[in-house]
């Protein structure tokens, strides 16, 4: 049938263009609660941009107060976006497709000169939906659905009715790519999609190793492993709590006894000043100066940190093996702490 | 200047120990490294006064006490992770049921161990009044890459409260879930390390 197809191109060239304004315009707002602060556009206005059919309605969003000075150079008939934000161009999606879904109906023969105007500025060829979908939907996950069918609704009435109802609730589109099903369900499953690649992807940068794997399965596995692993850790180091509890500092009760909680905070929040992450080290020598215990110097929390990165995830079996091989003295001092414990057990 | 600057605060600050120091380095006053480890802190000092130590300081304890002393610790550490976490996010607040569960449970009955949560699929919950029905979203799991994928399951098993997520909000607790753990591990490897051997 030729509308879907149509629909189909017209939502391609849609989002090479927004990718387009994307790349010109600066970093996209992070209020993403309301359609209309998105806007940043008076509530009346809004509503205008939903009922006039017109490309006219674009100059009318760019005269409006916050939206003035700028202007992409697109389009020699009169398609005027502002580009100087994400919001509008949310806008400018939701605005643009309600009037391409009227035009379906009425006025075909617009629409396409519309949407010619938008060739010749396209040049990309990636569609950048899950990275649109991310940015713009991470933010409400749970109420996307029911906007999605919402939309959904009110493209089909305004398809109908050619009346856009004054639809007040913020609206995130999904468009569907070329060659791609547009019935509810595919879209709705492709949103849903999308969303769980984006969360894989954060899963991979955080669990190190998992760059090298490809496949969702494996890089399942590892992150089970990883997660495992360092549950398998605090056990460890707890049993080692519990045997080096007896022999804890006085002052540790001392602490906690005589300050009240907000005091300790504050020691916090002063001593934190005093040693900067930039140059831990002279701090943690003149630190351990002062006491008779023999500590490594190297053994820093940041140190620490850093040697959680390394550890190698290939470490199935033995759980020593997480320990790095930077800090020699704190293995043994670790393998010395483990076997007493294993004795005393 | 350390020690001039936490002099005003104690007489024998001078003498503070360094777990507190160093836990306070690198970080900001408020995050969840500073507020995972006071609360550990607090927690651990209540364990080790509660379990007085023996008179000859070598290793006299039992190995049950030990036993015990390590499971008590090793719920502070969740416990106080999953309060410096607070509300934010579900699997902290499914941890923290399951702790406040768990305890209740061996007071009733304390030869019974305490369960794993997410066992059933469909289970009532009382916290604090509120029912929480757990169901489990299966129609989730429809896509190709997670059809017959048991990880999702494990996963789900791992993370607290994973049973009742769909695979989106999953995959999203699971990354903070890591991330919590990483920091506790260190927190603790950075108190255990203070100590000496």
């Amino acid at each position: 049938m030729e509308l879907p197809a149509r629909s189909n191109e017209i939502a391609l060239e849609y989002f090479q263009f927004h990718d387009e304004i994307r790349r010109l315009m600066a970093p996209p707002t992070e209020n993403a609660s309301s359609f209309t602060a998105l806007l940043e556009l008076p509530h009346s206005s809004a509503v205008e941009l939903l009922h006039l059919p017109e490309p006219s309605k674009y100059s009318a969003v760019a005269s409006s107060g916050s939206l003035k000075p700028y202007f992409q150079h697109l389009g020699a008939g009169g398609m005027c976006f502002p580009a100087n934000s994400a919001p509008v161009e949310r806008a400018s999606t939701f605005a643009v497709e309600t009037d391409a879904s009227s035009h379906k109906v009425k006025d075909e023969p617009q629409a396409e000169t519309t949407e010619s105007d938008s060739n010749p500025i396209i040049s990309l060829s990636q569609p950048l939906l899950s990275d649109f979908d991310t940015e713009d939907k991470g933010q409400m996950p749970g109420k996307r659905k029911d906007r999605e069918k919402k939309a959904k609704g009110s493209a089909k009435k305004s398809k109908n009715q050619s009346s856009g109802d004054a639809e007040e609730l913020p609206y995130v589109h999904v468009r569907a790519r070329r060659g791609e099903a547009t019935d509810r369900h595919s879209l709705a499953e492709r949103a849903r999609r999308e969303k769980i690649n984006a969360r894989m992807k954060l899963l991979r940068e955080l669990v190190p190793g998992c760059n090298k794997i490809s496949g969702t399965a494996l890089v399942l596995d590892e992150i089970i492993n990883h997660v495992q692993t360092l549950q398998r850790q605090v056990e460890l180091l707890s049993m080692r709590l519990a045997a080096e509890t007896p022999r804890m500092d006085v002052n540790l009760d001392s602490i906690f006894t005589t300050e009240s909680a907000s005091l300790v905070d504050q020691s916090f929040s002063n001593m934190v000043y005093p040693l900067p992450c930039s140059d831990p080290q002279p701090n943690i020598l003149r630190q351990y100066q002062q006491y008779p215990w023999h500590l490594n110097p190297l053994q820093h929390p940041m140190w620490v940190r850093e040697e959680l990165k390394n550890n190698p995830i290939t470490s199935k079996n033995s759980h020593m093996s997480d320990d790095s091989p930077a800090n020699p003295a704190a293995m043994h001092s670790r393998a010395m702490e483990k076997d007493r414990a294993m004795k005393i057990e | 200047m350390p020690s001039s600057s936490s002099s005003f605060l104690n007489p024998h600050i001078s003498s503070m120990n360094p777990p507190v120091r160093l836990m306070a380095s690198c970080t900001t006053p408020c995050s969840l490294r500073t507020r995972f480890a006071l609360r550990f802190l607090k927690t651990l000092v209540k364990i080790k006064r509660s379990s007085p130590p023996p008179p000859s300081s070598s290793s006299n304890s039992s190995p049950e006490k030990t036993r015990r002393r390590t499971q008590r610790i090793k719920r502070a550490a969740y416990s106080s992770m999953a309060r410096a976490v607070g509300r934010r996010r579900a699997w902290s607040q499914a941890l923290m049921l399951k702790l406040k569960f768990s305890v209740k449970r061996t007071n009733q009955h304390p030869s019974l161990s305490p369960t794993k949560m997410g066992g059933p699929q469909k289970a009532p919950r009382k916290a604090g009044g509120r029912i929480l029905v757990i169901k489990r979203k299966n129609s989730l799991v429809k896509g190709s890459p997670w059809r017959g994928c048991s990880g999702v399951d494990e996963l789900r098993r791992l993370v607290p409260g994973g049973e009742s997520m769909g695979l989106g909000v999953l995959l999203e607790e699971t990354a903070h879930f890591v991330r919590c753990l990483e920091t506790q591990v260190s927190v603790m490897r950075s108190i255990a390390d203070c100590f000496p051997c």
